[in-house]
């Protein structure tokens, strides 16, 4: 009885890891700076934005700013389009476009906002 | 009788409280719109609640290889569905609101939807064996597998990968993360959509035991 149970959690564990292995790459559609830099389409990144270094051009709409991500990798993003009104609080941002002349130039911006639910105003 | 009544006025205060408190993530642009996170995180629990009791449902069937337990286990994968379908509704319009679209392959939105497309071949998988027995034994062992992937696409997944979707909302270190009310709403909501699906189990139970004794009833009819 006994063995029975451990060979079929072996047999239900091992198809998990299986199963998670084969997804592990298709499950995000991000990619990361270096091959953003590499691909020559639109593509989508994410990461976080540093603050300290926003530039926005109310007059030709072009916001300027820095992105890091988990592996340590900066990259400039040049969006054409007014700044989103709560851009100031994201923390995480979403570029979709294509990196040219040296930078990322982005036509879409999805961002990720704090998330404590706090209950006070 | 009580117990429903009981929950009536439960989800109403929870929604009604919902409404007229100030939103949950104050200072956005688009902060009415979060007091959908009283709904929307609630029935992702509730759905890996049902889940994790159609697994559980299946062991049972695997011991005991009584139909009724087959029949439940369906039950509960069937509700674990329908109310990881309804998270599934009410992020993608949070995601609109909040991200600015409704559907942008984020990890937290792919990962739903190959559960919810595991959950679904689990349905596939039953219509596709008639003999009732066979196919009780296969969907258990399917059921079981499928609840090994539930921990990695419902909660690691997310969190692995880089994702727009806010992570350690109720819990980061071991402390609760809601603050005031925002808590207790989100309880009562818990609570309420947990005992939906509790209520809604034991209506189709009822009716999987009627089936069960009408069958059983007309095989002694056909052997007297």
């Amino acid at each position: 009885m006994r063995v029975r149970w451990i060979i079929g959690g072996v047999i239900v564990l091992s198809a998990a890891i299986w199963a998670f292995s084969s997804f592990n790459t298709s499950l995000t559609a991000y990619v990361s700076f270096a091959e953003a830099k590499e691909r020559d389409n639109r593509v989508q990144i994410i990461g976080k934005v540093t603050h300290d270094d926003v530039r926005y051009d109310t007059d030709s709409l072009l916001l300027v700013f820095d992105m890091l991500n988990d592996e340590g990798d900066m990259i400039t993003v040049v969006y054409a389009g007014s700044m989103p009104g709560n851009f100031d609080q994201a923390t995480k941002v979403v570029c979709k476009g294509q990196y040219r002349d040296g930078r990322f130039q982005a036509d879409e911006l999805l961002l990720k906002c704090p998330s404590k639910y706090e209950g006070e105003s | 009788m009580l117990l429903k009544f009981g929950l009536g006025i439960l989800m109403s205060l929870a929604i009604i409280i919902g409404f007229l408190y100030p939103p949950p993530l104050p200072g956005q642009d688009w902060a009415e719109a979060s007091r959908i996170f009283y709904y929307h995180v609630p029935m992702a629990l509730v759905s890996f609640l049902a889940f994790a009791h159609s697994m559980a449902l299946s062991v049972q069937y695997l011991r005991k290889r009584s139909a009724i337990s087959d029949h439940r286990a369906a039950l509960a994968a069937e509700l674990g569905l329908v109310f990881c379908f309804m998270a599934m509704v009410t992020g993608s319009i949070f995601a609109k609101v909040a991200w600015g679209t409704f559907w942008n392959w984020d990890p937290r939105e792919t990962s739903i939807l190959v559960l919810l497309v595991i959950y679904g071949a689990y349905f596939a998988l039953r219509n596709a064996v008639p003999h009732a027995e066979r196919r009780a034994a296969f969907s258990a062992v399917y059921s079981i597998m499928a609840f090994v992937t539930v921990p990695f696409f419902g909660f690691i997944v997310p969190r692995i990968y880089e994702s727009l979707h806010p992570e350690n909302t109720l819990v980061s270190e071991g402390q609760i993360n809601l603050g005031g009310y925002v808590a207790v709403v989100f309880l009562m909501s818990l609570v309420s959509f947990a005992s939906i699906y509790s209520w809604l189990f034991n209506i189709a139970n009822r009716a999987i035991g009627l089936e069960q004794r009408r069958l059983e009833e007309s095989y002694v009819d056909r052997l007297a």
